[in-house]
C-alpha cells in the first residue's frame, strides 16, 4: 500500500510539473506576443523599450527568489528540515538566473538610450553586488562540508543576503540614479499606458509561471542528488537508503 | 533614432537561449543523478552479504 501510494505520488508529481511546463510555454509566448507585436512602440525610445517586458519581470522575480531564499533560510533554521534547505537552495539558483538576465537585458536596453552598455548607477551597482552575494550563496553550498553545517552557514547567507534587496529596490529613489525610477505603483496612478502595462502584467505572469517550474524542476534534481548520496552512505552506516532519506527528510541533526 | 529592433531582437533570444540552457541542464543533471543511484542501488543489491 505504502508503496503504491510512493508510485502514485511520483507519478502525480511528474504529470504536474509537466502540466506547469506546458503551461509556463503557453504564457511565456502569450507574453511574447503582446509584448513584441500588441504593444505599441515608446515615442522616444521606440522598439528598445519592448525590452521592459522582460526586464522588469526578470529583475521582479528575482526580489520573490530572494525572498523565498530568505524565508526558507528561517524555516531552516527554525526547524532544521532538509527540504527547507532544500528549497532555498533551488530558489537562490533560480534567483541568480534571472538577476543575471535583469543586469543583461538592462545592458542592452542602456546601450541605445543612455549610449553604454553599463554605468556606476546606483542601482545598477546594487543589482550587481546582489548578485555577487547570492553567487557566493551558491559557491557556500558547494563547500565540502557536513551537509547540515554548509545548510546552517547557506541560511545564515541567504538571510544576510535579502538585506540588499531593499537597497536594490529604493536605490532609484535614495539616490540620483540614471536608472528610471518606478512607473507602476499600486499606491496612486501609474505612469504607463494600458496596452504597455497589460503587456507588462502578462510578461510578470508568465515570468511567474516559469519560477514556478523551474524551482520544481530544481527540487526534483535536488530530491534526485540527495538519494545518491543516501544510496552511497547506505552500506557505510548500515542503514538503508529510505531510512537514510526519512531522517534527512525531517532533520539534518548533528554537525 | 532609427527603430531599435535589433536591440529589442537581441534582448529577447538571449532570454530565449539562457532559459533553454539552464531548463536542458537540469534536465541533464536529473537524469544523471537517477542513473547514479540506480546504479548504486543495483551494485549494493548485487554484492554478496557479509
Amino acid at each position: 500500500m505504502g508503496s503504491a501510494e510512493r508510485m502514485m505520488g511520483k507519478l502525480t508529481a511528474r504529470r504536474g510539473e509537466r502540466v506547469l511546463g506546458w503551461l509556463t510555454l503557453a504564457a511565456l509566448a502569450t507574453s511574447a506576443v503582446m509584448s513584441l507585436v500588441i504593444a505599441p512602440p515608446d515615442a522616444e525610445q521606440r522598439n528598445a523599450q519592448r525590452l521592459m517586458y522582460i526586464h522588469v519581470p526578470s529583475a521582479w522575480l528575482a526580489y520573490l527568489a530572494f525572498a523565498v531564499v530568505f524565508l526558507s533560510s528561517i524555516g531552516y533554521l527554525r526547524t532544521k528540515r532538509t527540504r527547507w534547505d532544500r528549497l532555498a537552495a533551488a530558489s537562490a539558483e533560480v534567483g541568480v538566473l534571472f538577476t543575471a538576465l535583469a543586469i543583461a537585458l538592462g545592458s542592452i536596453w542602456g546601450k541605445p538610450i543612455w549610449g553604454t552598455w553599463w554605468t556606476w548607477d546606483p542601482r545598477l551597482t546594487t543589482t550587481a553586488i546582489l548578485l555577487l552575494i547570492y553567487v557566493g550563496y551558491l559557491a557556500v553550498r558547494k563547500l565540502p562540508d557536513s551537509p547540515a553545517r554548509r545548510a546552517r552557514w547557506s541560511a545564515v547567507v541567504g538571510i544576510v543576503g535579502f538585506l540588499d534587496v531593499p537597497i536594490v529596490h529604493l536605490s532609484v529613489t535614495w539616490w540620483r540614479s540614471l536608472h528610471q525610477g518606478p512607473t507602476v505603483r499600486l499606491l496612486g496612478e501609474s505612469t504607463i499606458a494600458p496596452a504597455m502595462l497589460a503587456a507588462l502584467l502578462v510578461g510578470v505572469g508568465a515570468f511567474t509561471l516559469l519560477y514556478l517550474y523551474l524551482v520544481t524542476l530544481r527540487l526534483r534534481v535536488g530530491r534526485l542528488e540527495d538519494r545518491v548520496l543516501a544510496e552511497a552512505l547506505s552500506p557505510r552506516v548500515g542503514q538503508s537508503p529510505e531510512s537514510l532519506l526519512a531522517e534527512a527528510g525531517e532533520v539534518v541533526g548533528g554537525g | 533614432m532609427d527603430s531599435l529592433w535589433g536591440y529589442a531582437i537581441a534582448g529577447y533570444v538571449l532570454t530565449a537561449l539562457a532559459l533553454t540552457g539552464y531548463v536542458a541542464s537540469l534536465f541533464a543533471r536529473a537524469r544523471r543523478a537517477g542513473a547514479r543511484a540506480a546504479a548504486i542501488a543495483s551494485r549494493r543489491s548485487a554484492a554478496p552479504r557479509q
